[in-house]
């Protein structure tokens, strides 16, 4: 079991509401290369999230997908029924949610839980075995075996993202989506998780979709950083690369911005302005508004995911593609 | 407050109401009843009499409802009931929303030994099997004055609305700009009718729909089984007369007579029901159906 | 401490605020009588004249005892009285019977148990589910005519709805009988014919009953699980690929019973009050109907009896309820 190759092209995704729709995602189109930690960074309403619960499968009821591929072990997961989607589920993709403190049923233990997903997606096994494999999960990730009999709301929330994290790796996936695993923590906690993924990483090499505002977390964490704004991603490549040289003015403005211990983006302070409203997004490129470079072009059509050389690629006029 | 001011409050008031499909298509269902109440009477005659050679008659154009026991005609009966059946019901819920308020209000608001007392009042009054307790209460009052009924049935309708208008209170009563304001020492009434009060008056308007309802059902029941002694043309009275008395469900030729009757008080209640569940979910938002 | 001890602690709270919620209640129902204005006394004295060809004096004597409203003595005599007799487990005396009023109750009270047991087991079942089924079709089609169907029971009041069944099945269809427990020919005892007609003339207080809380169920069942679907752990329970079956039983169930729950203590009150409507228009000798009949011939030794029945009656179940919630949710651990 090592990392997989996953590969979002097209992605379109758009949620239907009172006021109309929502474009939360507009052709997305990124890469998480087998066994890397791929960080996908941005502001709240980005649309990172969008992209996670389209290749997690679990979008709520009023999203639309309009098209685009979720390539995954030779499938397209936004093809499948939910069937044949199960065999994927928590065996070879699995996922910690951004809620760690409400994602545990409250009125079981946390063996229990381990329990049921082992039960109901690889068959229920002799308990003796699944409290084994279950102790040694959460040793993994730094808990002590007696947090199996605890209830949820006895335990803290570092705690809780633990198990949510070691419940992540029950099957040994392919691919370990984690959305926001340390926003919720203080600042000790932060880096005693940062820490766990980054060693889990290395001992298990699975392929890892890092979700997250906090650039400084990507930074330690991620081989390669995908970065999106206003429902598009706007640039891909690695972590050296991009923190030397950030291509997007975007980014450029994030990376700029940056102090040494952890800051939240947030576009008011760094760069002025705000993101725009995703039901009636600007024309061209959505950055435009904002753009201290921004051309005649940028205000009229969508600019293209252009290679920047050696697997960067940015949505920017500013490196060519001209129409 | 100045004059603009109330009126754009009560506007605020009044604009997700109007939004909200279940509540329109109550208040047009009521507005029928209340037109009913006010101009029926003046439409249409009241012929009382007894000419039993008229009895049971089945709707036709002239008896639009048929005929009763006594040969008088239903329609004409229950459009005169109309104002009495609205009336009482609308001041029964006057009354016991005033008390929910007052209550709801200052447990919700002082807290503390007076609070958990007056929590522990409204339990006890929430408990007592309600429609029991009037009963028995107004076969021993025997007549009374009208107003006085409605007091004492009130007496046993405001316990929820004060559960609710306390929770109301509650959710305001710790933010941030109530304690500022009791920091600055803005006075108690200042806090009471200008911080909290615009947050509660939603609820307590719901409240009020809900008690209406919760009234009219308790009415008409209390006169049904003959309990309390109001007016022969109240809804209620009708249909006591119908059922106990005159034991019409029992003749098939007859039938019409209940029916209509519990037509006309299961569309009216319906039409509050559907407001009542309209108004709550146009000021909560989360208890929408659907999108 | 131990968890048992915990729940011992929790139990034996709410076992004294049992008693003091009772005691409270049984004191506002003798001031509630003894204050209201005027003497009603006299106008019951009136009755009793009449009725059984009294002397006045005489008639006022009895129609203070009934009342248990003798204005001779003072308040605190009387309600020390009140409380004597009560403890001794005397509830009053029944004018119209003649006969103790705990006597005449026992044989009505156990119809009535009945009725409302069978009633909410079947609106409970039917109710519940079909309230789960339209949350998890929230926004189809399914939903709102459940939905709508709900509020439109809703809004008929007790006595509509057995006016209704009584008629449709019983005037229209001639299925169930128009009165009675049992038919008149049958021995009562623990054998079979006794037993069905027993079901046969209960059907219609039942089944009023039970329509009367259906949408009840039905739309709390759908609010307390359309809460519970937007759960994160719910949400995260879906991801993680648990089954259908699993996610209902112990992610939907398990969490809405709790609040679920609680509503059918509340609703134990309203049951009561009905069953004063419904057992009336289905003649159906319950302590509803009884209720009834005693104050239509003014027997308020009697009436007052079965009202201080129905008192603690609901405030026992509430508290009966309480004491289950720790043992379903392990969050709320006594103390």
């Amino acid at each position: 079991m090592s990392g997989a190759e996953v590969i979002v092209r097209d992605l379109n995704v758009v949620y239907l509401v009172r006021e109309g729709t929502i474009k939360a995602a507009s052709n997305v189109t990124l890469r998480v290369e087998p066994g890397s930690v791929t960080a996908l960074v941005g502001e709240s309403g980005s649309g990172k999230s969008t992209v996670v619960e389209a290749v997690t499968r679990t979008l709520p009821s009023n999203a639309k997908v309009l098209g685009g591929s979720v390539l995954f072990k030779g499938a397209d997961l936004l093809k499948l029924s939910e069937e044949e989607y199960r065999q994927f589920r928590w065996r070879e993709i699995s996922y910690v949610p951004q809620a760690a403190q409400n994602s545990l049923n409250p009125l079981q233990t946390v063996f229990e839980h381990f329990a049921e997903t082992h039960a109901d997606v690889a068959g229920p096994i002799p308990r003796s075995e699944l409290y084994e494999m279950a102790a040694k999960l959460l040793e993994s990730v730094g808990l002590d075996a007696g947090v199996l009999r605890a209830y949820p709301h006895q335990l803290s929330g570092g705690m809780k993202q633990r198990i949510l994290i070691a419940l992540s790796f029950l099957f040994k996936p392919s691919l370990v989506v984690m959305d926001e695993p340390v926003s919720a923590l203080d600042v000790v906690n932060q880096s005693l998780i940062l820490g766990l993924i980054s060693d889990l990483h290395r001992r298990y090499g699975t392929s890892i979709l890092l979700v997250t505002h906090d650039l400084p977390v990507a930074g330690e964490l991620a081989d390669r950083i995908a970065v999106m704004y206003a429902g598009h991603l706007i640039e891909m490549g690695s972590n050296e690369e991009f923190f030397e040289e950030p291509l997007h003015p975007y980014s450029n403005g994030l990376v700029r911005s940056m102090i040494a211990f952890s800051t939240e983006l947030s576009g008011v302070s760094s760069i002025p302005g705000e993101p725009p409203s995703l039901l009636n997004p600007p024309p061209g490129c959505r950055f435009h508004p904002r753009c201290p470079r921004a051309m005649d072009i940028c205000r009229e059509q969508e600019p293209p995911l252009l290679e920047a050389g050696g697997g960067r690629w940015v949505k920017c006029w500013l490196y060519g593609g001209k129409a | 407050m100045r004059a603009g001011g109330a009126l754009r409050t009560v506007w605020e008031l009044i604009r997700p109401i109007l939004k909200n499909r279940k509540s329109v298509c109550g208040i047009l269902g009521l507005l029928f009843f209340v037109g009913m109440a006010t101009v029926g009477p003046l439409i249409v005659p009241l012929q009382i009499g007894m000419e039993f050679s008229r009895r049971y008659l089945p709707p036709s154009l002239e008896h639009p409802l048929g005929t009763d026991y006594f040969g008088n005609d239903i329609f004409q009966q229950l459009i005169h009931g109309t104002p009495l059946t609205l009336g009482l019901a609308a001041a029964i819920a006057l009354f016991a929303t005033l008390i929910a308020t007052v209550v709801g209000v200052a447990s919700g608001y002082v807290g503390g030994g007076a609070g958990r007392a007056l929590d522990f009042l409204t339990n006890i009054f929430l408990t007592i099997p309600s429609f029991p307790a009037m009963l028995i209460l107004f076969v021993a009052l025997g007549e009374t004055h009208w107003l006085v009924a409605a007091a004492v049935m009130a007496l046993w309708m405001w316990a929820g609305a004060a559960k609710s208008i306390k929770a109301a209170v509650y959710r305001v009563r710790f933010a941030p700009f109530v304690e500022a304001a009791e920091n600055l020492n803005l006075g108690t009434p200042h806090i009471l009718f200008k911080e909290i009060m615009p947050h509660v008056v939603p609820y307590i308007f719901i409240n009020f729909v809900s008690s209406f309802r919760a009234a009219l059902e308790a009415s008409v029941g209390l006169m049904f089984l003959g309990a309390l002694k109001y007016n022969p043309l109240h809804w209620g009275v009708i249909l006591n007369l119908a059922i106990f008395q005159t034991g019409s469900i029992y003749i098939a030729r007859a039938i019409h007579y209940p029916l209509s009757i519990i037509a006309f008080v299961a569309l009216l209640l319906f039409f509050t029901t559907l407001l009542s569940y309209g108004v709550e979910e146009a000021f909560r938002p989360e208890l929408r159906g659907y999108e | 401490m131990s968890d048992f001890k915990y729940y011992l602690r929790y139990a034996l709270g709410k076992l004294l605020m049992l008693i003091a919620y009772i005691f409270t209640a049984l004191t506002l129902v003798f001031f509630v009588i003894n204050l209201m204005p005027g003497d009603p006394a006299y106008s019951l004295a009136v009755y009793y004249m009449q009725t059984y060809n009294l002397k006045f004096e005489q008639a006022l004597e009895m129609a203070r005892a009934a009342l248990g409203y003798d204005v001779s003595k003072p308040v605190h005599v009387r309600y020390l009285e009140y409380l004597a007799r009560l403890t001794r487990g005397e509830l009053g005396y029944s004018l119209y019977y003649r006969k103790p009023a705990a006597e005449v109750i026992a044989l009505s009270l156990p119809w009535t148990l009945l009725v409302l047991m069978l009633a909410t087991i079947l609106s409970y079942t039917v109710g519940t589910r079909l309230g789960v089924f339209a949350a998890f079709k929230r926004g189809k089609a399914a939903d709102s005519v459940l939905y709508s169907a709900a509020i439109v029971m809703l809004s008929l009041p007790p006595f509509i709805i057995a006016v209704i069944v009584l008629y449709a099945l019983g005037v229209n269809l001639k299925l169930i009988p128009l009165g009675g427990a049992y038919a008149l020919g049958v021995k009562p005892g623990l054998n079979l014919p006794f037993l069905l007609s027993v079901l046969h003339y209960a059907t219609g207080p039942v089944l009023a009953q039970a329509l009367v809380q259906l949408s009840g169920w039905l739309l709390s069942a759908r609010n307390v699980s359309v809460t519970i679907l937007a759960e994160d752990f719910v949400k995260y329970g879906m991801a993680r690929g648990l089954k259908r079956g699993t996610l209902t039983k112990k992610y939907i169930w398990k969490p809405a019973r709790l609040p679920i729950l609680t509503s059918l203590a509340l609703s134990f009150g309203y049951m009561l009050g009905g069953s004063t409507l419904v057992e009336s228009v289905f003649r159906y000798p319950g302590i509803g109907q009884q209720l009834a009949q005693a104050l239509g011939s003014r027997d308020f030794g009697l009436a007052i009896s079965i009202f201080t029945i129905m008192v603690v009656a609901v405030i026992l179940a509430s508290f009966l309820i309480e004491l289950l919630y720790p043992l379903l949710d392990p969050r709320v651990k006594g103390a």
